[in-house]
């Protein structure tokens, strides 16, 4: 830090990311307004407080080891190499000494909290889909493995030049369609099927019944928070100025996390343009919807994400558009087809879409340089210099990674422990009665005494139709809630 | 003194927070309230479902919805199944009041 344009340098790219983590924390923010609107006015508070306590811990557990698992597994381990011990290793380790304020380091710091609003975000996704139903205590064991492990082994494979997906298979993700949308929408959909739909969405005959949001223009100002926040994330995915080289031998510019040029004014035209084909056309297809034509907005960008550091503008509109318009008709055709009650369509706008993305990139940008070559690396395609390059086999078989083998897999494994030791779901009386009235209190006071439509029909379902129409574990945890209170009243 | 007494050679300077040498014990500090949060939580949520069941079951959903919460729920300690023409608990039937209609 003796010469000032080094200095200005180092002290830019510290001050670059320090803003993009300040833009993101809207994200988190979108994310707890959009499922409280979205909640029913008995769960608003439980449903609150599961999503924020995200923040305090996923950032405790990204502290202890998220960090240094995304620069020691970027070899599997056991694919490419070994578990990877170096300088960057040691400076993650929660006890290395440039994990807090050093006067002779200025980017650990911030580019942790980049990765850890990534973390949340990704726990976040999870969240929406298990309100009003889900026990607090699995939320969280989820919210940890997502954010601190799972998603941050694949960003490692996936999200890094020298992770094994981008040097083998030319794996390409920009913007993180599957990094952290396909493997935060695989985890919601096991989650889904575990903890099974909530009381009365179903009826006996398999009619679908539309649980309203308690507060629809919240849920759409939530969204809303969520495009502002998520400027501030496809920032952070760039690197703001690097020299890349060239044939002059210098050159300067930004690159995206694979250290592949692009620039800022790029991605904001690709950022904007997929926005608005995926607002277009779930607009139409929803028929002017408010939550899906927003959610669509959404799912345009994670549609577009994987590419959006080199399409044109108008390649991200259409695919911003296509993408979403699959993963709505794809989201009612599961809800139809399998019962499964994705409360906010997380499945379906994070992992279809997210999956999509990653699957059309390695079409449209077939051919073009992975990443620089990582020593002693052999890519299955390599460009004319010898670089990895982007191919559709490399994020065909990266799409399914993300979504199936660290999105899904490990949710569902988790899940199913969960749900046997009585930690996933709520007692049925619990979830009848709201899950606000014993520990909260009414978030609406005012409004106590009145019934709501769908309320009259869950408590009948549940009244006539039992476990007919709920997962078993419903009913087998009132049973052990009240065993386990007899039990300790006899202590 | 807990650290530096000097700002006034700053390419000499490492860690800029007090106790240099305690890291490992302050992860393994961290770490055990970590876990022990979690379990605390866990347990805290186990006896608030296992009371709210109980409660409910005595009760009955009706006086236990829309009170505006446990708190002002009057329980008067009478079992529901011994209350007559009393309100139903879930798992039994109950004629669902109207909707949008205050409830008595």
């Amino acid at each position: 830090m003796t010469d000032e344009v080094g200095a200005l340098s180092v002290i830019f790219t510290e001050f670059y990311y320090w803003v993009t983590v300040v833009m993101m924390f809207l994200i988190h923010v979108g994310f707890c307004t959009y499922e409280v609107g979205v909640a029913r006015r008995k769960n608003l508070q439980h449903t609150l407080m599961k999503n924020a306590m995200v923040i305090p811990l996923v950032t405790v557990t990204f502290f202890f080891f998220g960090w240094w698992i995304y620069f020691a597994f970027q070899n599997g381990p056991g694919i490419t190499g070994g578990l990877i011990s170096d300088d960057f290793t040691a400076a993650a380790q929660p006890w290395s000494e440039l994990m807090a304020p050093h006067m002779q380091d200025r980017i650990n710091g911030v580019f942790w909290a980049a990765f850890l609003l990534f973390s949340w975000t990704a726990a976040s996704i999870v969240s929406g889909a298990v309100i009003e139903r889900v026990r607090t205590t699995a939320f969280f064991i989820l919210a940890v493995m997502i954010g601190s492990v799972t998603w941050i082994i694949d960003a490692a494979w996936g999200w890094s030049p020298n992770g094994w997906m981008v040097q083998l298979m030319g794996y390409h993700d920009a913007y993180a369609s599957g990094v952290i949308h396909a493997v935060a929408g695989g985890t919601a959909l096991a989650a889904v099927i575990v903890v099974g739909p909530r009381i009365g969405k179903f009826g006996p005959k398999g009619e679908i019944r539309d649980i309203k949001p308690h507060n629809p223009w919240m849920t759409c100002l939530g969204l809303f928070i969520i495009y502002t926040g998520f400027w501030g994330f496809y920032a952070a995915c760039n690197v703001p100025i690097l020299d890349i080289g060239g044939e002059s031998g210098t050159f300067f510019s930004a690159t995206n996390i694979y250290l592949m040029p692009t620039t800022l004014s790029g991605i904001t035209f690709n950022f904007l343009l997929s926005l608005s084909g995926g607002m277009m056309a779930t607009y139409l297809l929803s028929k002017g919807d408010a939550f899906w034509t927003f959610s669509g907005g959404l799912a345009g960008i994670i549609g577009a994400s994987a590419g959006n550091d080199l399409y044109h503008p108008l390649q991200a509109l259409i695919i911003g558009a296509v993408v979403p318009a699959v993963a709505y008709k794809a989201h009612y055709y599961v809800e139809r087809r399998f019962h499964l009650d994705d409360a906010v369509g997380s499945v379906a706008v994070h992992g279809y879409s997210g999956f999509l993305g990653v699957v059309i990139a390695g079409f449209v940008l077939w051919g073009y340089p992975a990443a620089p070559l990582a020593d002693g690396a052999s890519p299955w395609f390599a460009t004319a210099e010898g670089l990895p390059m982007v191919n559709p086999l490399g994020n065909i078989l990266g799409a399914i990674i993300m979504f199936g083998v660290l999105g899904f897999l490990p949710s569902f494994a988790v899940c199913k422990v969960l749900d046997r030791l009585g930690l996933m779901r709520v007692p049925r009386v619990v979830e009848l009665a709201g899950l606000d009235t014993h520990d909260y209190g009414d978030a609406y006071p005012y409004f106590q005494d009145t019934e709501t439509a769908f309320e009259t029909v869950e408590r009948a379902t549940a009244l006539q139709d039992g476990e007919a129409t709920s997962p078993g574990s419903i009913a087998r945890e009132d049973a052990r809630a009240l065993a386990r209170g007899k039990e300790r009243r006899t202590r | 003194m807990t650290g530096l007494d000097s700002f006034s050679n700053p390419e000499s300077i490492g860690p800029l927070y007090p106790f240099v040498g305690t890291e490992i014990v302050l992860v393994i500090v961290a770490v055990a309230l970590w876990i022990g949060w979690h379990v605390a939580q866990t347990r805290a949520e186990s006896k608030e479902y296992e009371a709210a069941v109980e409660l409910y079951e005595r009760i009955g959903l009706d006086r236990a919805m829309h009170a505006g919460g446990s708190a002002n729920i009057v329980d008067d300690g009478v079992p529901l199944s011994s209350r007559a023409g009393g309100p139903g608990t879930a798992g039994e039937p109950t004629p669902p009041p109207v909707p949008g209609q205050p409830r008595g």
